[in-house]
């Protein structure tokens, strides 16, 4: 992240202020030896200790400030925590909506509704294709039928001149007492036959007739229904292809909308991780203004022993030279204190002005959403328009033509039982049939023999008997016939049942396509209800964060005047300074070896490296003049101080030098301290990784949550 | 024996002699010369003194004949019969006056 130009402007007046103190040292050292030289030998007179008097004040109201702040630090971190609440939960809801309407998943509305209109669609094809089936089996069974029509006339020929011959028999058998005593029984026998087979014509004649006519009225009406179904479907299937269109339309507008609303969501969500982090310096803040205090009262006690005890109060020249580059090392470090609260204050005014931005995008986005939505709503209330409700009700008539197959196909199915009804009965009457043509064949032949008995007399009745033989011959066939005929009709009947049957398969199935209609459709509406609330409610939720902001920006004016209190207790040290400054000890340089034991306290990268500035000595950092501090946050690490500019120019006076180019050795530095990513290593390479490590360290989840699109948790501030 | 017919025209109708048997045998060549002689001519007189067998076959010619002249508007009638006629007549149960004499207006074929 590029740095901001508060940054480069309170590392520029930190610097700056810095080189003011060392000048302002070798300024008091050139005065003081000008004096000696004017002097007699006379030793100059060192200022009083009650000079020093107002540090204590500063450092007690240092601590003061420093807890009140702390009070406020906290306050706005809850704020925070309930704005990054509120972004998260927005992002994600964001994202569930995107999903739901253009996700690859199941949850996806679209891919329901195509899917459901497919498998409807789907299903009425077969059943019309069935159908169409049914039909084609039941206009076979007609034309067996009607085949089976035809043959009754033959069987009533047969019953008519088996009648004649039996006649015959009978009178030829009158005429002498031998051919009565023969051929009476057989003549009265072949007229009964001939009776029976007659009323069996008719039965068949009957039934035939009836199953005929029962047979063509279902064809009918069921071609009636199939005619009247496909044109129904065909309107059906290009009102469903049509709403999926229009749903497809509706939900890519959607997606696109909650598309971008998502990023901007992400947006916002990753500049609050930005601001929470920059928040998270009130600790760092606290125990570099705690170090402060410590050295100031140390300072105090370092001047006043060696004061005599109730004699000079003046402290000694040694004391002098020793105490007041520490004095000025607190006051670089206040400084630069001030200046990064100054950094910090800018950097998050300027997140929250791109969040602003953001959730003004927000809620431009879900304007239209809303619009989208609205107009939706107006077209749900009956307008034929109305995409979803257009798919539903075309779904739903889909829904009816299904229940209009599976009822032809019931249909159907009783067409074909009826039939078998009948074939059935038919087989009994040829069943019986077979049995009188055996019997008459048998009779036949026995009046064969009889009529061979009676010799010439006989020839009469052979004939007769021939005739009778023949006709139960031609019965037998006929017989023989229908029940061929009977087969095909009760194969056809079969087939239709089964087809049926199927169709109890193909009726689950249909079944199962119509409760498979109806879960899609409560899905579809299910989930297309549960869109619009979440996307209503994130569009409430990003108003809710409009206002928030203004809430957490007003919150955050503690921050500058922090910086302007911690400023004037600076100000009273460098008057303080300013009073020393005449009398400071003399000395060629700021040595480290006499205020060494002021780095044990350090506990920040920031104190060390100022320390380092003051005095001359490496700088701790891990470029030439630089100290990074990385932190991650959601896809970019967030750049608290970078290298120090070019502008800022380096001076160097009589030697001495103020900025080095390496970094001071590392004293019993902490690890313990989250705010402690530098380590001093002398690879600025190893340096990076290693602050990125560290960052990484102090957030163990933040690099894993980043790929989920979490922002990670700040733990010092919540 | 075998029945055998001699033709005769007579008053433009067709006088067929049967000499012989009359029964199951011999019907479908009696049958054939009574056919023709409807078609040629403007009647059918037939003489059975002849005739030495007759069976149920003969007669149901006899009635066959009779409905074919009332059928074509031509006179049929019987101008002699024998005895075996006759017993074959009254052994069917037949009116004799009606099967040989149809144009009396009579139906003959009443059983």
């Amino acid at each position: 992240m590029a740095r901001r130009p508060a940054e480069y402007q309170g590392e520029k007046l930190l610097n700056h202020r810095i080189i003011q103190l060392k000048k302002m040292s070798l300024k008091a050292y050139g005065l003081f030896k000008e004096k000696q030289k004017d002097a007699d030998g006379s030793p100059s007179e060192t200022p009083n200790v009650e000079i020093l008097d107002p540090l204590t004040d500063v450092a007690s109201v240092l601590d003061v400030i420093c807890k009140d702040a702390e009070a406020k630090f906290l306050e706005i971190g809850e704020k925070l925590q309930t704005f990054y609440f509120e972004a998260t939960e927005l992002a994600r809801q964001t994202l569930d909506a995107v999903k739901l309407v253009g996700g690859e998943g199941g949850e996806n509305v679209l891919v329901k509704v195509k899917g459901v209109s497919r498998n409807a669609l789907h299903a009425l094809e077969g059943q019309q294709a069935g159908v169409a089936a049914d039909l084609y089996n039941a206009e076979a069974v007609v034309e067996q039928l009607e085949g089976l029509f035809s043959f009754a006339p033959v069987l009533e020929k047969i019953s008519l001149s088996l009648g004649v011959v039996g006649l015959n028999i009978g009178i030829e058998g009158a005429k002498t007492e031998q051919a009565q005593e023969k051929f009476s029984t057989f003549s009265s026998d072949i007229r009964q036959l001939s009776r029976k087979i007659a009323g069996i014509g008719l039965a068949i004649n009957d039934d035939a007739k009836a199953a005929m006519a029962t047979q063509k009225l279902s064809c009918a009406q069921i071609s009636l229904g199939l005619t009247r179904m496909e044109g129904l479907a065909e309107d059906a299937g290009d009102a469903v292809h049509g709403a999926v269109r229009q749903v497809e339309e509706l939900t890519g507008i959607l997606f696109e909308v909650m598309e971008k609303a998502g990023n901007h969501s992400k947006e916002i969500s990753q500049r609050m991780g930005e601001i929470v982090v920059a928040i998270q310096f009130h600790d760092n803040m606290s125990q570099r203004v705690a170090h402060i205090v410590q050295g100031l009262d140390a300072i105090q006690n370092f001047f006043k022993e060696g004061v005599s005890a109730g004699e000079e109060k003046n402290m000694t020249p040694e004391r002098m030279a020793d105490g007041f580059p520490v004095l000025s090392l607190q006051a670089a470090q206040l400084s630069r204190v001030i200046s990064e609260i100054d950094g910090i204050y800018q950097s998050v005014l300027q997140a929250f002005d791109e969040i602003q931005v953001h959730v003004k995008g927000l809620g431009e986005r879900f304007s239209t959403l809303e619009a989208a939505n609205v107009e939706g709503t107006m077209k749900r209330k009956g307008d034929a328009g109305d995409p979803m409700g257009l798919l539903e009700r075309s779904l739903v008539s889909l829904n009816s033509l299904l229940g209009d197959g599976r009822t032809l196909s019931e249909e159907m199915r009783g067409a074909a039982s009826h039939a078998s009804h009948v074939a059935e009965r038919v087989a009994c009457h040829t069943k019986e049939v077979h049995g009188i043509s055996f019997e008459t064949h048998m009779m036949a032949l026995n009046a064969i023999i009889k009529a061979a008995h009676l010799g010439d007399e006989g020839r009469v009745f052979e004939v007769l008997a021939q005739e009778v033989k023949r006709l139960s011959d031609r019965s037998t066939l006929f017989a023989t016939d229908v029940e061929k005929r009977l087969t095909l009709i009760n194969a056809s009947a079969s087939a239709l049942q089964n087809e049926a049957s199927d169709g109890k398969e193909h009726l689950m199935g249909e079944g199962e396509a119509k409760a498979l209609l109806d879960t899609g459709l409560m899905e579809i509406t299910s989930g297309y209800a549960t869109f619009t609330e979440n996307s209503l409610d994130a569009q409430k939720r990003s108003v809710r964060l409009k206002e928030e902001i203004s809430s957490v920006m007003s919150g955050l004016t503690f921050l500058p005047e922090l910086a302007g209190d911690l400023t004037v207790q600076l100000k009273r040290m460098e008057a303080v300074m300013a009073a020393l400054q005449p009398f400071a000890a003399e000395t060629e340089n700021l040595t480290q070896g006499k205020i060494d034991h002021l780095v044990q306290r350090y506990t920040t990268s920031e104190e060390r490296e100022i320390h380092g500035k003051m005095l001359g000595a490496p700088v701790v950092s891990a470029g030439a003049n630089s100290v990074k501090r990385t932190v991650e946050t959601s896809t970019e690490d967030v750049v608290i101080f970078e290298d120090a500019p070019e502008e800022i120019s380096h001076e160097a006076e009589q030697g001495n030098e103020f900025f080095s180019e390496e970094a001071p050795p590392r004293e019993n530095a902490s690890n313990d301290n989250v705010e402690l990513f530098d380590d001093f290593s002398a690879d600025p390479e190893e340096k990076m990784q290693s602050d990125k490590d560290k960052a990484y360290a102090g957030t163990p989840d933040a690099r894993k949550k980043h790929d989920e699109d979490d922002l990670g948790d700040n733990i010092e501030l919540f | 024996m075998a029945s055998k017919i001699d033709r005769e025209a007579k008053d433009g109708k067709a006088l067929l002699f049967v000499k012989g048997s009359m029964t199951v045998y011999e019907a479908e060549n009696l049958r054939d010369e009574m056919v023709e002689c409807f078609s040629a001519y403007d009647g059918l007189i037939l003489d059975l003194d002849g005739v030495d067998a007759c069976d149920i076959t003969g007669v149901q010619l006899l009635c066959s004949a009779g409905k074919t002249g009332t059928e074509e508007s031509k006179p049929f009638s019987v101008l002699r019969a024998s005895d075996p006629v006759i017993e074959a007549l009254v052994r069917t149960g037949l009116e004799a006056e009606k099967v040989l004499n149809p144009e009396n207006g009579q139906n003959v074929g009443d059983v």
